[in-house]
């Protein structure tokens, strides 16, 4: 039997005032004008809460760049959903945080690039960081569950002990310590981004130590690089199985990234209801169960639990979505992953001093040779 | 259901109960008082440990505070 979705992921704009160049968000964004209205977006949460989802996690984008997030957050909160904001924290002042949290704002995940300034706002491309610290202070005295997510890399891996310190001194409840996945913006940019080994097992032990020390304190949750695992993720708990992903335009995907793959198309929630979309639709049944499977993920004892991997992540590897993970060592394509690995650890991988710059175009500038700062839709 | 950061739980019998009785307001020694009051013909030690036990674990993934 088909269970219930749990989660739904409603990416409400893909507007967004930083510009990560780890960014996961497709390099083809929704416009502004494309964004469904408060009203649509409520009826969404209100047929995903009768569908069995529980949570509900705000995303973007930068999610504050919704004028009307407080409305979105009450309709929300009044059809029982858990709502999570995963956020930049640009765009929100003291009061939009109190009324926000006033609205049933139960979780907020904010990010951070770095501990170091220059460094942070180096990755970002905009003067965040200063900012951050200020509102992480004022969140906690809220009554909110608070995560602090921080995306490591070849840039800012070499400091991780420092980075943990830094969040701790923040208070929250859990820190996410995260990989960069290589999905639209921080495929671009993976040259710069993807770690050594050597940086990738030392982090291992750093985060193992901190999780020892902050045991009761801090939960930590890690996500480690799959190009260095010997076995798939199960990308999103598998295709159609857990998650539904709406687009700020309410296009209705598997995952994140699933746009990129030809021959699938994608029902609008202005269209279609989302119980249909999630039982019936073309696409979501496309990769869910085992039919799809090639060899030799389809006679593999591990299919049930990493469903294969990502499919997105096959097409991008091997221009096949139907293919194997690459990131599987068992994988008739692992070789591709392996080489991007080789490269990574034969020689001396670039890691770039912080370039400090007037404005986005002078940084873009002085970059270009490095890697693509992630751009905002019109 | 009892729902956190990124996760769920489905708690029922006495665990539902634990968490029903944690209010912000009431003490440990008070939770453990009304589930003895409650819980009559169990041994009143083995109760103040489980619901330490319980307490504990749910603290250490920080999903209760105290």
């Amino acid at each position: 039997m088909l269970p219930n979705p749990l989660a739904l992921i409603a990416e409400i704009t893909h507007r967004c005032p930083l510009h990560c160049v780890y960014c996961s968000n497709p390099l083809q964004m929704a416009s502004a004008k494309s964004e469904f209205s408060t009203e649509e977006w409520i009826r969404v949460f209100e047929q995903a809460a009768k569908l069995g989802v529980l949570h509900l996690h705000l995303t973007g984008g930068e999610p504050l760049a919704r004028t009307d997030l407080t409305e979105l957050i009450a309709g929300a909160h009044a059809a029982g959903l858990y709502i999570n904001l995963i956020t930049s924290g640009i765009g929100l002042s003291e009061a939009r945080l109190a009324a926000l949290v006033e609205a049933g704002l139960d979780h907020i995940q904010l990010s951070f690039q770095d501990s170091r300034e220059d460094a942070a706002n180096w990755i970002a491309g905009a003067r965040a960081h200063a900012h951050k610290i200020e509102l992480a202070r004022a969140i906690r005295k809220h009554r909110v569950a608070f995560t602090v997510n921080l995306v490591v890399h070849r840039q800012n891996l070499d400091h991780l002990e420092e980075m943990i310190s830094f969040i701790e001194q923040l208070q929250p409840d859990r820190m996410e310590i995260a990989h960069a996945q290589y999905y639209g913006w921080a495929l671009k940019n993976r040259r710069m981004l993807i770690p050594t080994r050597e940086q990738l097992d030392r982090a291992m032990k750093t985060v193992a130590e901190a999780e020892k020390r902050l045991a009761g304190k801090i939960r930590i949750d890690s996500v480690v690089p799959d190009y260095y695992a010997r076995y798939p993720k199960a990308c999103m708990g598998g295709w159609g199985r857990r998650l539904i992903l709406i687009e700020p335009s309410g296009k209705a995907l598997p995952c994140h990234a699933a746009g990129i793959i030809p021959g699938l198309e994608f029902d609008n929630v202005r269209d279609r209801s989302l119980e249909w979309i999630w039982r019936e639709s073309p696409a979501f049944r496309r990769f869910r169960g085992e039919e799809w499977m090639p060899e030799p993920c389809r006679s593999c004892e591990r299919r049930t639990e990493d469903f294969g991997g990502c499919r997105c992540q096959a097409f991008l590897l091997t221009a096949d979505a139907n293919a194997t993970d690459p990131a599987c060592s068992l994988a008739p394509a692992h070789h591709v992953v392996e080489s991007v690995l080789l490269e990574v650890n034969s020689g001396a991988p670039a890691v770039s001093q912080p370039v400090r710059a007037s404005s986005l175009h002078d940084l873009q500038a002085q970059t270009a040779d490095v890697w693509s700062y992630r751009m905002s839709p019109e | 259901m009892l729902l956190f950061p990124e996760g769920a739980m489905r708690v029922q019998g006495t665990g539902r109960k634990i968490l029903e009785h944690c209010d912000g307001q009431r003490t440990f020694r008070e939770i453990v008082d009304e589930l003895q009051k409650h819980y009559t013909a169990s041994d009143p030690e083995l109760i103040r440990d489980d619901v330490a036990k319980f307490l504990e674990g749910l603290q250490q993934k920080r999903i209760v505070d105290y």
